[in-house]
């Protein structure tokens, strides 16, 4: 058999090796292509061989040494190499240096979300964890309003020796861990005084974006835990009308409403940052200006809010329609996680991240799109932000965990079911094959 | 690179990075469907994918009759409410009552939520920080329902506290011959032993026979039922065989009788508008 043929069949028997060929290809062509913009960039050219190689570790190194779901993990780490991609082609117009790091937080990523899968592979009995976890939690979200600094209005930020931390970010991850805990002991008032007191300081250092998220969630667990249609119903009436009253109440919210009900009546302030979304995008038509080229760089926070209009602009919008795609199968695959778990925590948790990757999806693109209001929450691993990517990736650890454990359990089951009775090995090695 | 020259190859670029993207979400969506269908064909192979085993109970009541099987998964809660993992609808069980887990090693790891009972293989436990393991054969009594867990196939070892494993003696089962000298591992005498054992369960004479090591068969002394053979009661009813087949007494006062009636029907009638409103029983 000749070499090419012998490729040919490695590739056609395995899906995994065709997606992350696929990936890797992309990001070397784009960074090298960056690279050669005006005179010669070393960093881009480090870009091209760190991003991919970044990749395959994460994709196909690390599942070698645990069953895991290699289609989330590429899925999730093609995002994360798109923000990265996106940042530096605006550095080079900017002059900053959010590819760099962004790209150095990606490799933080990797690290908690190995943390993370190991954390629900190898911790049987949560209790003690989850006590710890809930008051750390409680801690670092309180932290801002003794020395938080003010960013967009919301002050939920702390700055350690120069690095800026959002503590918000990091508690997710104790909120759904400390959420599918309780719920999945049917115990109903430890995860609710939780939530209530997280909720309550993110209204209070007015980070409302995240409250949304952290609110849905926990009503979506609770309905996923018990189906009691009437409390859910109860939980989103009050939602409406808490949302009602912050309308009165606040004038800013007010005017976020009518900036997004029409952009162009206060083009010059307020309706700026959308218009020039809309531009960006429109600007992009069918299949983008360019790599490194257009003015993305005009829209206010395009590194975070606006990143999905700066990918419309550059690559144009099928291929934003493809990012959609993506950002879809990564949900549906979380959701068929969390499905076939056969711990209720498990599944809880599975599902507890698939809905808040969902609706931070939602709630940003439909923002940039001009289909719901606009509020500061991050593009999951795509914007810049440290925390944002490093707890997205915590959260895909998570998830990847529960793949774990199920793969391991259907492994089992099929072994005492099957190979015992004829003798066989099993026909599998992991679910992804 | 010139800007010029830049913006040509990048213009040109464009259709290429579309085409791997095509490529990238086009095989990601490939991969989720069949992976998905492969998974439903592996699961559908694997009838009892997800359950660890099942309690048999032994002695229940009115609602839970005796010999009704409730399938355990890994993990979940067991109490009144049908929204629990085991719903078990006797008397004294609390809406939710005991919390479990299976661990591969040690068995069924069985808590009682707070200020809830349990007795697990004879040993009361009360209240959540009370633990037992339970395993293949174990006996779990929980309110007025007396249950026996039934480890599926493979997990039957699983569990060295509670009833010991312990293989079937040849005169206890109907082994054929060829089976004899196999194993006690072997799948095909393991599962001849599994139905005798099932069979052995069903027979009420049998369950006299010391089946059980005899420290772990600790049944009270009140629970005993059916009554000793030796003392028939009045609803003992003799098959043609010469056998003795007993029903439980007949309470003939029937005005106390519908009394409890009405008062089982309100009590019922209000458990369930609580459960529909309050506890999703409904949307169950």
């Amino acid at each position: 058999m000749s070499r090419s043929s012998r490729f040919r069949r490695s590739l056609q028997s395995r899906p995994d090796r065709k997606l992350v060929s696929a990936i890797m290809l992309f990001f070397f062509s784009a960074f090298l292509l960056i690279a050669f913009k005006g005179e010669l960039h070393w960093q881009g050219f480090t870009l091209a061989a760190v991003v991919p190689a970044l990749i395959y570790i994460a994709t196909m190194w690390l599942p070698r040494f645990f069953p895991a779901d290699k289609l989330l993990l590429s899925v999730a780490n093609f995002l994360c190499a798109l923000g990265v991609l996106v940042l530096y082609s605006t550095d080079l117009v900017k002059g900053t240096n959010y590819g760099m790091q962004q790209a150095v937080y990606y490799g933080a990523g990797i690290l908690v979300m190995l943390v993370c899968i190991l954390l629900v592979r190898y911790i049987r009995y949560w209790r003690v964890f989850i006590y710890i976890i809930a008051v750390c939690a409680l801690g670092l979200i309180a932290l801002p309003l003794v020395f938080g600094t003010e960013v967009y209005g919301a002050t939920n930020w702390i700055i350690v020796s120069g690095i800026s931390l959002q503590p918000s970010e990091v508690v997710k991850l104790a909120l759904l861990l400390v959420l599918s805990y309780y719920m999945s002991r049917r115990r109903f008032w430890p995860w609710l005084i939780f939530a209530v007191i997280c909720m309550g300081v993110l209204m209070f250092q007015r980070d409302l974006g995240t409250a949304l998220i952290y609110y849905a969630t926990a009503l979506f667990l609770y309905y996923a835990s018990t189906g009691n249609l009437w409390i859910t119903g109860a939980g989103i009436l009050g939602g409406a009308a808490s949302a009602v009253y912050g309308y009165y109440q606040f004038a800013h919210v007010k005017r976020r409403i009518a900036v997004w009900l029409n952009p162009w009546m206060d083009f010059e302030n307020t309706g700026y940052q959308i218009a020039q979304m809309l531009m960006a995008i429109a600007s992009g038509g069918l299949f983008g200006v360019g790599l490194g080229l257009g003015f993305p760089t005009i829209i206010p926070v395009y590194h975070t809010d606006a990143i999905f209009a700066v990918i419309c602009e550059q690559f144009g919008i099928i291929f934003g329609v493809l990012i959609l795609i993506m950002y879809a199968i990564l949900i549906l695959r979380g959701a068929f996680i969390a499905r076939n778990a056969r711990r209720s925590f498990h599944g809880l948790l599975a599902m507890g991240v698939t809905v808040m990757l969902a609706l931070q999806t939602f709630v940003i693109i439909g923002g940039v799109l001009k289909l719901i209001p606009l509020t500061g929450v991050t593009m999951p691993f795509v914007s810049y932000g440290g925390t944002s990517l490093v707890s997205c990736m915590g959260l895909i650890g998570l998830l990847q965990g529960v793949a774990s454990v199920n793969q391991d359990d259907l492994t089992y089951d099929y072994e005492v079911s099957h190979s015992r009775v004829d003798g066989e090995s099993l026909p599998f090695a992991s679910l992804d094959e | 690179m010139p800007d010029d020259i830049y913006e040509i190859v990048s213009l040109a670029a464009r259709y290429w990075f579309l085409l791997l993207m095509f490529i990238i979400a086009w095989r990601s969506y490939r991969w989720y469907v069949k992976d998905r269908k492969k998974f439903k064909r592996r699961v559908r192979l694997l009838p009892d994918a997800g359950y660890i085993g099942e309690l048999v109970v032994v002695q229940g009541d009115d609602i839970l009759k005796k010999g009704t099987c409730l399938p355990v998964n890994r993990e979940g809660v067991l109490g009144y409410l049908r929204s629990n993992d085991v719903c078990v609808p006797a008397g004294g069980i609390a809406n939710r009552h005991m919390w479990y887990t299976f661990d591969d090693t040690d068995g069924l790891r069985v808590e009682p939520m707070r200020g809830r009972m349990i007795i697990a293989d004879g040993e009361e436990l009360i209240g959540r920080r009370m633990r037992a393991y339970l395993a293949h054969g174990s006996t779990l009594t929980v309110g007025q329902a007396k249950m026996r867990l039934r480890m599926f196939s493979g997990f039957e070892y699983a569990g060295e506290t509670g009833a010991q494993r312990r293989p079937l003696d040849d005169d206890e089962t109907t082994l054929p011959e060829e089976l004899a000298d196999a194993p006690h591992s072997d799948p095909v005498r393991r599962m001849h032993e599994i139905a005798a054992w099932q069979t052995m369960m069903e027979d009420e004479e049998n369950e006299e026979r010391e089946f059980y090591p005899p420290e772990m068969d600790d049944t009270d002394e009140e629970d005993e039922y059916p009554p000793p053979a030796d003392e028939p009661g009045p609803n003992a009813y003799e098959l043609q065989d010469g056998s003795q087949v007993f029903y439980p007494p007949v309470d003939d006062g029937k005005d106390e009788a519908a009394i409890y009636a009405e008062e089982d029907e309100a009590e019922k009638a209000k458990r369930a508008l609580w459960d529909r409103l309050f506890r999703g029983g409904k949307n169950r």
